[in-house]
C-alpha cells in the first residue's frame, strides 16, 4: 500500500498522466497526412517521440499508469509496424475507407498474373540446381522487387483518385503485392540456405 | 552536513532520498551486483572485497538445511559434486527435452514429475528446482547490496540473455521473487552493455548502429541496436542459449584428456571439473605466450596458441553465423556497423576479438571490463526506472521478442502470432472458431520458436477454454490475445466475442513453477530468512559476550586486586563463568543479551573505579589551569 501512496510524491515533472486516444487512426496518431507515400524519417521521428512519452518504463513507479502505458505503447508499436510496411499500409488505407481486405483468403482471377506467379515459383525451385545459384537468386529477387515497386506506384495512383471505382480497382493490386511479398520471403529463405546462415 | 550543502536557486536537490536500487547480472559462471554511487556505476563487493560471486551453490549433507553460496561453495565442486550446483543458468527454465542436448556438460541427477513438469535436481536436501538454486545466488547478492547500501533494497533490474525464451525469463523472475527482490525490469544483457558504454551520450543527433557480441560462460547473444537521440532500439537479436565459453573449456579439456591417453570415449564430468581450472589458466596464459604447459595427472601437456585457436574455432564459427543472421534480420550489412561492444569473459581472448573485428571491420570496444559491463548498465537502468535520474539523462529502451510466439493449429503445426524481432510491448489478437456443433471447450497450446512443427518448438503452456456458449460449428468467435510486456513476458487471454462471455482460462503449468509450488517455496524462504535473522542476532550477542569477557579478564588481571574486595571479585568471576557457559550453550540471542547486561551492571562499579584511577593518574602532576583551554 505504501508503495502506491509513495509513488505520487516521487513523480517527477516530466512524468505526466497518460490519456491515450485509441480512436485515432494511425496517421492521426503520428501526425501524418493520410497517404500511401509517406516519409519514413517523419514516421520514425514521430514514433520515437510518442514512445518516449508512452513507454511503460516511464511509469515504473506507478503501477496503475503502467498498465495504461503497456496498452498505449503496444498500440503505437502496432501503428508503426503497419505504416512502415508498404503492404500493410496499403491494406490499412483501404480499411479506413471501409474496404476490409483479408489477405489470407485470396482469389485472383487474373490468368496472366497466375501464370507469371507459377513461372517465378518454378524458377525459384530450380535455382539450387542452376550453374550460379547465388547470382540467379539475386537476379530473381531484383525482378520481384521491381514488380513490387510497380504495384506500389499503381496503388498510389488509384489511392490518389480515391473514388469508388479506383478503390475497388486497388483491391487486386493489393492482392498481387501480397503474392510478390510472399515470394520474396521464400526467396530470402532460399538465400539463407545458400549462404548457410 | 546539511548546513554545508548550498544549492543554486531553483536547482535544489529533490527532498526525497535516492531509492536503494541495484542492477544484477546473474551469470552462468559469476554473478554481480552494481549500483550508482555519485553518478557512477560501481560493482558492490562482499566483505572480503570480491566483486564476483561465483554462481555456485552447495547443499550441505552434514548440517541440515545448510547452504553455501559463492567461492566458499566452489571447494565442494570436486569433493561433493552432486550437491554442488554450478552453471544453474544453463538449467533454469528448461524442460527435460531441452536438458538432453547439454549431455555430460550437465550431469546432475534429475527428478521429473510424470506430468512433464520442470525437472528438479536431486540433492542431499531433497529435490531442488533450478529456480531455488538461482534464488540462493540472488539472495546472496541482495544481502551483499543491503549491507553496503545500509538498508532494504527497493528494487532491482535483473539481466537476462536476449535470446532467453519466455519460460527462462519467467523462471528468473520467479527466482527473484523467492529471493525477496522486487524486479523493476528484466533487461536484456546486450542492451545493458550498450547503456553502460554510454553510447547514447555521444553524437546525439547522429544515428548509430551498434553490435553487441556477448559470449558468456553458457550463453551467446548477438544484438544489433540503433541509437537515435537517447533511444536504444533493438533491431534484431540472435544467439544460442546453450553455447558459451564453457564449450571452449570443454573442447580444451577433451583435448587434454586425449593427449594424456586417459580418455575413454566421452570424458566424465568429474575430470572435466578438475580440468576446468587448468584449462582456464592455460587459456589466459596463451593470450601472452605462444605455448603453455598443462600439468595433469603427472603428465606435462603443452598447448600452443595455434592449437587453442583450433579448439576455439567451432564455437567461434557458430557465433559468427548467428551474427550474420542477425545482420540480415536487421536488414543491414556488416560494414554499416558503427561500433562493436564486447561482453563476457570469453571475449577477452585475442582470437575472438580478431574474428569479430574481421567480421565487422571495426575494432571492438573493450574499455569497460566485459565481465562487469552488464551489471553496470543494469544499475544505470535501475537508477533511471526508480526515478533517481534527472530528466536530461533520460534514455528509452525499445526491446524486441527474440523468438516467435504462436499457437498450435491443425496438423501439429505452429501458427505464428508474434514474429521474432517485433518491438515490445505489444498486443496481438487472433480469432478462432469452433469445429463442432455445441462445442463448449477448446485447448489452446502456446508455443515459442521458429520451426514449423510444434514438436520442434518450446511449449509454453496449454490453456483450456471452458464455458463457450453452445452454438453451431463455426459460429463462435474466440479472440485469443497475446500480450508481451516490456520485460518480454507473455500473457495469454481469451474471450468469446459474439456473446461477450469471458471464457474461463485454466493455465496448466507446463513450464516454470505452479502457483502452489511457488507458495511453498516462498514459505520455505521465509522460514530460512527468519532463521538467518535469528542466527545473525545470536552471533552478534556471542561476539559482544566474547568482547566483554575478554575486556573484563584483562581488567581483573590489571586492577582486580587493587580495586575490588575479594567477595566483589569472586562475584564478578562467577558471573563471567556463567556468561561463558551461556555463550556456548544457549540458542537464544535474548537470553544471552540479558546475561551480558547482568555482567555489565555488576562490573559497572569496577569500571567506574578504573576510570577514576586512570583519570587520576593522567591528571596527577598537572595543575587544573593547564586544562582550561
Amino acid at each position: 500500500m505504501s508503495d502506491i501512496a509513495g509513488s505520487n510524491q516521487r513523480k517527477t515533472e516530466n512524468e505526466s498522466e497518460l490519456y491515450p486516444d485509441f480512436s485515432q487512426n494511425y496517421f492521426q496518431l503520428f501526425g501524418l497526412q493520410e497517404a500511401y507515400t509517406i516519409s519514413a524519417d517523419e514516421l520514425e521521428k514521430a514514433y520515437l517521440t510518442l514512445q518516449k512519452q508512452a513507454h511503460p518504463d516511464k511509469f515504473a513507479n506507478d503501477s496503475r499508469q503502467q498498465l495504461v502505458a503497456v496498452q498505449y505503447s503496444s498500440f503505437i508499436n502496432k501503428a508503426y509496424e503497419t505504416l512502415c510496411s508498404p503492404l500493410l499500409r496499403a491494406q490499412y488505407l483501404l480499411d479506413i475507407y471501409g474496404i476490409s481486405v483479408d489477405l489470407e483468403t485470396i482469389t485472383i482471377q487474373d490468368h496472366d498474373f497466375l501464370m507469371e506467379q507459377m513461372e517465378l515459383r518454378e524458377t525459384l525451385a530450380e535455382i539450387k540446381e542452376s550453374k550460379n545459384p547465388q547470382q540467379e537468386l539475386k537476379n530473381l529477387m531484383q525482378s520481384i522487387n521491381e514488380k513490387i515497386t510497380g504495384l506500389q506506384h499503381q496503388f498510389d495512383d488509384l489511392w490518389q483518385n480515391r473514388n469508388n471505382e479506383s478503390l475497388t480497382a486497388a483491391i487486386p493490386v493489393l492482392h498481387k503485392m501480397y503474392f510478390f511479398y510472399k515470394l520474396l520471403h521464400e526467396a530470402r529463405i532460399e538465400e539463407e540456405q545458400l549462404l548457410k546462415i | 552536513m546539511a548546513l554545508l550543502q548550498i544549492s543554486e536557486p531553483g536547482q535544489s536537490p529533490l527532498p526525497q532520498q535516492h531509492k536503494r536500487v541495484v542492477g544484477i547480472d546473474f551469470g552462468t559462471t559469476n554473478s554481480l551486483v552494481a549500483t550508482i554511487q555519485d553518478d557512477v556505476a560501481t560493482t558492490i563487493t562482499d566483505d572480503r572485497g570480491n566483486h564476483f560471486l561465483p554462481s555456485v551453490v552447495h547443499y550441505h549433507a552434514e548440517t541440515e538445511g545448510g547452504i553455501t553460496v559463492g567461492s566458499d561453495a566452489e571447494k565442494f565442486i570436486t569433493t561433493d559434486t552432486f550437491n554442488t550446483i554450478t552453471s544453474v543458468k544453463r538449467l533454469i527454465g528448461r524442460d527435460e527435452k531441452e536438458l538432453k542436448p547439454l549431455g555430460n556438460k550437465c550431469f546432475y541427477r534429475f527428478y521429473t514429475t510424470q506430468d512433464g513438469g520442470m525437472p528438479y535436481i536431486q540433492t542431499c536436501q531433497g529435490n531442488i528446482s533450478p529456480v531455488q538454486v538461482s534464488a540462493e545466488i540472488l539472495r546472496t547478492l541482495r544481502n551483499r547490496a543491503e549491507t553496503t547500501l545500509q538498508g532494504e533494497l527497493e528494487g532491482a533490474v535483473i539481466t537476462v540473455p536476449a535470446y532467453f525464451n519466455d519460460a527462462q525469463r519467467q523462471a528468473i523472475k520467479d527466482a527473484a521473487t523467492l529471493a525477496g527482490i522486487h524486479v523493476l525490469r528484466l533487461l536484456n544483457e546486450p542492451t545493458a552493455a550498450a547503456i553502460a558504454y554510454g553510447l547514447d551520450q555521444n553524437q546525439q543527433d547522429q544515428e548509430r548502429l551498434i553490435a553487441v557480441y556477448d559470449l558468456g560462460g553458457g550463453t551467446f547473444d548477438i544484438s544489433i541496436l540503433k541509437l537515435t537521440k537517447g533511444v536504444f532500439k533493438v533491431l534484431a537479436t540472435g544467439g544460442d542459449s546453450a553455447l558459451g565459453g564453457d564449450d571452449i573449456d570443454y573442447n580444451i579439456a577433451r583435448w587434454v584428456l586425449d593427449q594424456s591417453d586417459l580418455s575413454t570415449g566421452e570424458p566424465d564430468e568429474l575430470s572435466l571439473r578438475q580440468l576446468s581450472r587448468l584449462t582456464r589458466q592455460a587459456k589466459e596464459a596463451l593470450t601472452e605466450e605462444e605455448v603453455t604447459t598443462i600439468a595433469y595427472r603427472g603428465k606435462q601437456i603443452s598447448l600452443t596458441r595455434k592449437q587453442l585457436h583450433e579448439l576455439t574455432e567451432p564455437v567461434v564459427q557458430k557465433t559468427l553465423t548467428a551474427c550474420r543472421r542477425a545482420f540480415r534480420d536487421a536488414n543491414i550489412s556488416s560494414d554499416q556497423i558503427d561500433a562493436v561492444v564486447l561482453v563476457g569473459g570469453s571475449t577477452k581472448m585475442p582470437y575472438i576479438q580478431q574474428q569479430v573485428e574481421q567480421l565487422t571491420g571495426k575494432k571492438p570496444l573493450t574499455s569497460v571490463d566485459p565481465d562487469k559491463v552488464v551489471a553496470m548498465g543494469a544499475a544505470q537502468q535501475a537508477h533511471l526506472l526508480a526515478g533517481n535520474q534527472t530528466a536530461d539523462n533520460d534514455i528509452l529502451l525499445l526491446d524486441i521478442v527474440p523468438l516467435s510466439l504462436g499457437l498450435e493449429t491443425m496438423g501439429e503445426l505452429m501458427e505464428k502470432v508474434i514474429l521474432r524481432n517485433s518491438t515490445i510491448p505489444l498486443i496481438k489478437t487472433r480469432e478462432f472458431t469452433t469445429g463442432k456443433d455445441n462445442q463448449t471447450g477448446m485447448v489452446i497450446h502456446v508455443l515459442q520458436g521458429e520451426r514449423e512443427l510444434i514438436k520442434d518448438n518450446r511449449s509454453l503452456g496449454r490453456f483450456v477454454l471452458r464455458n463457450i456458449p453452445p452454438m453451431p460449428a463455426g459460429m463462435a468467435r474466440i479472440c485469443v490475445t497475446f500480450q508481451v510486456d516490456a520485460d518480454g513476458l507473455l500473457k495469454v487471454t481469451a474471450r468469446e466475442k459474439t456473446t461477450n462471455i469471458c471464457a474461463d482460462i485454466e493455465v496448466k503449468p507446463a513450464y516454470g513453477l505452479s502457483d502452489d509450488e511457488m507458495k511453498q517455496m516462498l514459505i520455505d524462504a521465509q522460514v530460512r530468512a527468519e532463521a538467518d535473522k535469528h542466527n545473525r542476532a545470536l552471533r552478534e550477542q556471542q561476539i559482544e559476550a566474547e568482547q566483554l569477557l575478554e575486556m573484563l579478564k584483562t581488567a581483573l588481571q590489571q586492577d582486580g586486586k587493587k580495586l575490588l574486595s575479594d567477595p566483589q571479585k569472586q562475584e564478578i568471576e562467577q558471573e563471567m563463568a556463567s556468561l561463558q557457559m551461556k555463550k556456548t550453550q544457549t540458542d537464544s540471542a535474548d537470553e544471552l543479551r540479558s546475561a551480558i547486561k547482568k555482567l555489565q551492571q555488576l562490573s559497572e562499579e569496577f569500571a567506574m573505579k578504573r576510570m577514576n584511577v586512570s583519570m587520576h593518574n593522567m591528571l596527577s602532576g598537572h595543575s587544573v589551569d593547564e586544562f582550561k583551554e
